[in-house]
């Protein structure tokens, strides 16, 4: 029979649509406007999973995101996601789920041997039992991890598209119930810019799931309407706000397709995450019904007492027609009432003794039969209730008497108290008080952050009547519009309603059973997603883990998906009474973000595939596709590695790229390093503090090298700086550090020498640049070039101004190859035009292309140094053997005082050097550790490492660069290297420079 | 070279494609002239003298930029201010500003190439920004003539309001238009 449970009308579904649906392979038939949860319990599926650790059969026990039992896989290959609970899958035709942890069935299940022999298996039980040898724990790990699992993450990539949005708003509203809609009407009325965010589908929060006035339902339909027409209100639902930081910066989750089925969404993302700022918050989040902890609560058919309401008024789904409320208040009364009205069989047990007169009235009206001062002692049925057994509380509560009633029934509709969703708040810094009257923490508004201005109200405020919530909402609806800055306005008019919210309420945290609590076969569960009872609390204390951290961690109470929304409370009280507490001496652990579990997919949004990272390209990038480079990205750079020929690989085509370089002429695309424009007056001065060499000196039009270091005296960046004008230079830096000199020098100007009159300006991209390296560079530029080039026209070391290719340009003459060299720089709209034409001029000479590998066989070749390669942050000038540019007579450059520190001073430092393999075949690995002695298995001593290693096809064989303890001293000593896999490599240390050690091919 | 022939070599980054939706058009504007002045704007000569010749005054206020039917004035910081041009070439344009400028005491950098702009239009615009900026785009916060230095995605990008019926102009670095690029239309396929 289809739909046994569904009730012949009501509801908020859509009848007239039937949806189609399997669970665990099985065919089902629900309504638009289902949740999995709703249309399987119409079904009459009651056993939904099993639990985390003794795979006990589990049902729902809840009807919203709290749910911590019905966890599910939704759909299977790319698209299948683990742990989504039933009770938040909006139904779409099509849908596929299936239950989890259970093998190889729902209904037989190996796991539950676990529940047998759950004596052995308590708190802590992997902490104690799998702690020897320690070894052994990764192979532990592995089975105990498959023993718990929950669901089964997708293989293959998310074919889902996410997207991400800041928004800023005046007043968020945290939910759209009655305090919700109220706050959000009147900050709305006053003009604000409102954010109104809710995780249902519809607006109305919990009375969705209550039976309404014709007048509560026409407000909320003119609310709607209201709020949706005003264009200053921006209106989420299917919106869960997920955590609150600083600054009143608040982050949520919004389903945009996900109810549409995979793949049904069309071009709309599936989910968007938003970043949101509000000048003020409404905390409007309502209130979480808590189970009452009984013996075996966990039993499929036990639910709480509002979702069973839920499932009836917006579902259309009786759960089942032999109902037992149980409960400790006044709210399960209108549950009794409500299921009674809808044909089913209903028995109240009260844990109270005294009850208002009114409450026992409308049960007799109803021939609902009463039970006060009992308790449920035990439920039977092991997949589903069949029947409890009930007993009057013994005075004080900690045990039972008397006769025991057996009452048959399929559902148990339990309610312990409310508790106040103080999540958020929490999160906002803000602090919470025990409020005896609800039995609950509330926000205590003494005690709010300042930073995060905020206002809770309703049912997360402690206030569970409709009409209550309606006028606290209201009233703060006004006040944050008016502290946002907008004028008073009358709040919006509320419509009457009688509903008294929770009631009376007297505590019972332990319901007492025929056993001391752990010591029969029952058990009393209070966090069913972890499987953690009462009797674990009291071995946590008896253990000594008293304080409410510990006990989470040993427990695992309060853990997972559900992060305890049902459980915390209980499991505090519990330890409380253990410890002959109040409640608030226990404490409350962190409310942590996010309030339920979110898609990283989501709060990547569209950053991710080609816009998680920028890939930047130069102004000649599409030339050098066309000339077949393979790119390597430096930085976020593109940047052409090398140019293969035919069949070449890396390694045969950076061998022909370095001999044609030295042998003709090559051409690099140096574009990417970073360039800085300075002027001002002060400019050479400031260099001279910047650099460690002299720069007043430095004529116009020429260019010299520079090596900044840091306060400690280390090599931070390097670069040539070409002196245009009197007061202007042009600084380049290396590529990746462009952006970190830029910094620099700003930090030293605007924090140091205010005074000085300098600007700087990044230019990085303002100009493209193609370097032309060997000893045919001057013939190539001269063929193309208005520039005089020989030698004393063009000397090295200076920048001409002319027209290269008919381009307007500035070629600087330096070389970071030690060829002759000239870097052609020109504004970046002509970039690959100069590239073109330079590559087609260049035929005549050969003109090799070469990219960034090449680049570094050569300059390695010369010993020239690439700071964050040879150097790492640690070494002097003076390490690096670049004493040479430091100057002796300047009173003063940054890093220079650390020259004079013992550590900077001593000896033994790392010291840079050349290094040759004895076998010239072998090419070091970089990293490669020299050691003092080579011993026959580590440890042992390093004294230095290869920074740089290259087969040089110049040279013919391998040649290295490294840094070596006293290695300026130690050149033609032969040292060892030894490498992971145990190879032993000797090596003679050398001057780094292997190639034109007087620099006569670079000044030709 | 003539200059005709230099323009038939130039190119953008984009080369002034166009993206158009059914509620979002992007376009990479042709290149113009572009300077960062840097100097003490409240010397009232200093402003004058700029004013004259371009008939704007970089005494602007904080985040707003004036226009005129060539040129275009941004305040970039209290000592900086980013000068369009339309009919002076680059070079022309910052000689020009240096003659008008304290020697020693300003400076003035050509970053016509360094930037691209794009404009955005369409109804999607707001939306399109607010996706990538933590600024506040709202209509009530960020109007016409107002400009903002921002972060959208990776990119930093100086964003102009060009007025109220949701065009604004993005410069960004020239490396990082093709990322802009995508994700202006990715964004505005997901509103």
């Amino acid at each position: 029979m289809s739909q046994q449970h569904r009730l012949p009308s009501g509801g908020l579904i859509d009848r007239s649509n039937p949806l189609q649906f399997t669970f665990d392979g099985k065919s089902y038939t629900g309504y638009q406007g289902d949740t999995l949860a709703s249309a399987l319990l119409a079904n009459g599926v009651r056993l939904l999973g099993r639990s985390f650790k003794y795979h006990r059969p589990r049902g729902l026990i809840a009807a919203g995101s709290e749910e911590p039992n019905a966890l599910m896989q939704l759909e299977d290959g790319p698209y299948t996601e683990p742990n989504t609970r039933a009770t938040c899958i909006e139904l779409y035709d099509g849908l596929n789920a299936n239950s989890q942890n259970r093998w190889p069935s729902l209904d037989f299940d190996v796991g539950a041997i676990n529940s047998l022999v759950s004596r052995f298996l308590p708190a802590g039980f992997y902490y104690k039992t799998f702690m020897w040898p320690a070894s052994m724990w990764m192979t532990y790990e592995k089975f105990i991890r498959r023993a718990a699992g929950l669901g089964v993450s997708p293989t293959e990539a998310d074919p889902d598209s996410y997207h991400s949005t800041y928004a800023h708003c005046d007043v968020l509203v945290v939910g759209a119930g009655p305090a919700g809609i109220a706050a959000a009407l009147a900050a709305a009325g006053s003009g604000a810019r409102v954010m109104l965010v809710d995780e249902h589908s519809e607006l109305g929060g919990a009375t969705l799931g209550v039976e309404k006035t014709t007048e509560f339902k026409d407000w909320i339909a003119q609310a709607k309407t209201s709020l949706a027409d005003n264009p200053d209100v921006t209106l989420l639902t299917r919106t869960t706000v997920t955590g609150y930081f600083d600054y009143n910066y608040l982050t949520a989750l919004e389903k945009v397709t996900d109810h549409l089925g995979p793949g049904q969404g069309g071009k709309k993302p599936r989910q968007r995450f938003w970043k949101i700022r509000a000048k003020q918050v409404v905390l409007a989040a309502g209130a979480i019904e808590r189970p009452l902890v009984f013996a075996d609560n966990d039993r499929p058919g036990v639910m709480l007492a509002n979702a069973v309401d839920t499932y009836v008024n917006r579902y259309g789904v009786l759960p089942g027609n032999d109902i037992v409320v149980f409960t400790n208040n006044d709210s399960a009364y209108a549950t009794a009432v409500n299921t009674s009205n809808h044909g089913a069989t209903v028995t109240v047990v009260d844990t109270r003794s005294q009850i208002a007169a009114a409450l026992e009235e409308k049960l007799i009206s109803k021939n609902i039969r009463l039970f006060k001062g009992h308790a449920i002692s035990s439920v039977q049925g092991a997949k589903g209730v069949t029947s409890v057994r009930v007993m009057e509380l013994a005075p004080g509560g900690k045990s039972l008497q008397g006769q025991a009633w057996e009452i048959d029934c399929t559902v148990v509709a339990n309610s312990g108290g409310w508790t106040p969703s103080v999540h958020m708040l929490s999160q906002s810094g803000g602090k919470l008080r025990y409020d005896n009257n609800i039995e609950g923490f509330v926000p205590d508004t003494s005690n709010a952050k300042a930073i995060n201005p905020n206002q809770s109200v309703g049912a997360c405020n402690g206030r569970f009547d409709t009409q209550g919530c309606l006028q606290e909402g209201a009233s703060a609806g006004v006040t944050a519009a008016v502290n946002a800055g907008f004028e008073s306005k009358e709040p919006p008019v509320l419509p009457a309603t009688d509903e008294d919210g929770m009631g009376e309420i007297s505590p019972l945290w332990l319901v007492p059973t025929v056993h001391p609590v752990g010591e029969g076969p029952a058990k009393h569960f209070h966090d069913f997603q972890n499987d953690v009872t009462a009797a674990d609390i009291q071995l946590a204390a008896r253990e000594g883990f008293e304080s409410v951290e510990h006990l989470k961690r040993y427990t695992t109470t309060g853990m997972a998906t559900d992060q305890g929304k049902t459980s915390n409370l209980n499991a505090l009280a519990i330890m409380a009474e253990i410890r002959g507490a109040q409640i608030p001496e226990v404490g409350t652990t962190t409310f942590r973000p996010p309030f339920t579990p979110l898609t990283l997919g989501a709060v990547g949004g569209q950053e991710s595939r080609d816009l998680f990272i920028q890939e930047r390209k130069t102004a000649m990038h599409a030339s050098h596709v066309a000339n077949g480079a393979v790119f390597e990205d430096v930085g976020d750079w593109k940047r052409a590695w090398y140019f293969p020929r035919g069949d070449e690989d890396m390694h045969a085509a950076v061998q022909r790229e370095t001999l044609a370089v030295r042998q003709s002429v090559g051409m690099l695309d140096a574009s990417t390093l970073g360039k800085i424009d300075i002027q001002g007056e002060d400019a050479a001065e400031f260099l001279e503090m910047i650099y460690t060499n002299n720069w007043k000196k430095l004529a116009v039009g020429s260019c010299r090298y520079g090596l900044m270091l840091n306060e400690h005296g280390m090599i931070f960046d390097d670069g040539v700086t070409t002196r245009l004008s009197e007061n202007h230079f042009h600084m380049t830096t290396t590529t990746g550090g462009a952006a970190r000199v830029l910094n620099w020098l700003e930090e030293w100007l605007q924090t140091e020498w205010p005074n000085m009159n300098v600007f700087c300006t990044s230019v990085t991209e303002q100009w493209a640049v193609a370097a032309i390296n060997g000893p045919n560079a001057r013939a190539l530029l001269e063929s193309i070039s208005d520039i005089a080039t020989s030698r004393d026209d063009f000397p090295f070391m200076t920048m001409r101004e002319g027209t290269v290719a008919g381009i307007p340009a500035r070629v600087y003459r330096i070389s970071f190859t030690g060829e002759l060299a000239y870097e052609i720089n020109v504004p970046a709209r002509y970039g690959r035009q100069l590239w073109d034409k330079l590559q087609e001029a260049g035929k005549s000479f050969d003109l090799c292309l070469y990219g960034t590998e090449t680049m570094h066989v050569l300059r390695a070749e010369k010993g020239f140094i690439i700071v964050g390669q040879d150097t790492d942050g640690t070494v002097t000038p003076t390490d690096m053997d670049l004493d040479w540019i430091v100057s002796k007579t300047k009173s003063d450059f940054l890093g220079k005082r650390s020259f004079a520190r013992s550590d900077t001073a001593r000896d033994g430092r790392p010291q840079f050097v050349g290094l040759l393999t004895k076998d010239p075949a072998v090419v070091l690995p970089e990293g490669a550790h020299i050691v003092a002695e080579v011993k026959a298995a580590p440890p042992m001593q390093t004294i230095g490492h290869v920074t740089s290693s290259y087969m040089s096809p110049n040279l013919e064989r391998s040649i290295a660069l490294g840094v070596l303890q006293n290695g300026l001293k130690r050149k033609g000593d032969t040292v060892s290297l030894r490498l992971m896999n145990g190879d032993v490599i000797e090596a003679t240390v050398t001057n780094p420079v292997f190639i034109d050690e007087k620099g006569e091919r670079v000044r030709g | 070279m003539a200059k005709s022939e230099l323009n038939d070599m130039m190119q953008t980054p984009l080369n002034g494609q166009t993206y158009q939706s059914e509620s979002l058009t992007v376009q990479e504007l042709s290149l113009c002239s572009k300077a960062v002045l840097r100097a003490d704007f409240d010397q009232a000569d200093t402003c004058a003298a700029i004013e004259n010749t371009f008939g704007l005054s970089p005494a602007i206020a904080a985040n707003t930029f004036n226009t005129n039917a060539d040129s275009s004035m941004h305040w970039m910081g209290p000592d900086e201010r980013l000068l369009y041009s339309e009919s002076q070439d680059p070079e022309t344009l910052t000689k020009t500003l240096r003659t008008h400028l304290p020697e020693g005491k300003s400076a003035v950098v050509d970053v016509s190439d360094y930037y691209t702009v794009l404009k955005l239009s369409g109804d999607n615009a707001r939306q399109v920004l607010a996706s990538g900026t933590p600024f506040d785009v709202h209509s009530r916060v960020f109007k016409s003539r107002q400009c903002a230095q921002v972060r959208f995605g990776n990119a930093s990008l100086l964003l102009s309001c060009i007025d109220d019926t949701h065009v604004f102009h993005l410069q960004v670095r020239w490396s990082f238009a093709e990322y802009l690029w995508g994700y202006l239309c990715r964004v505005d396929s997901y509103l």
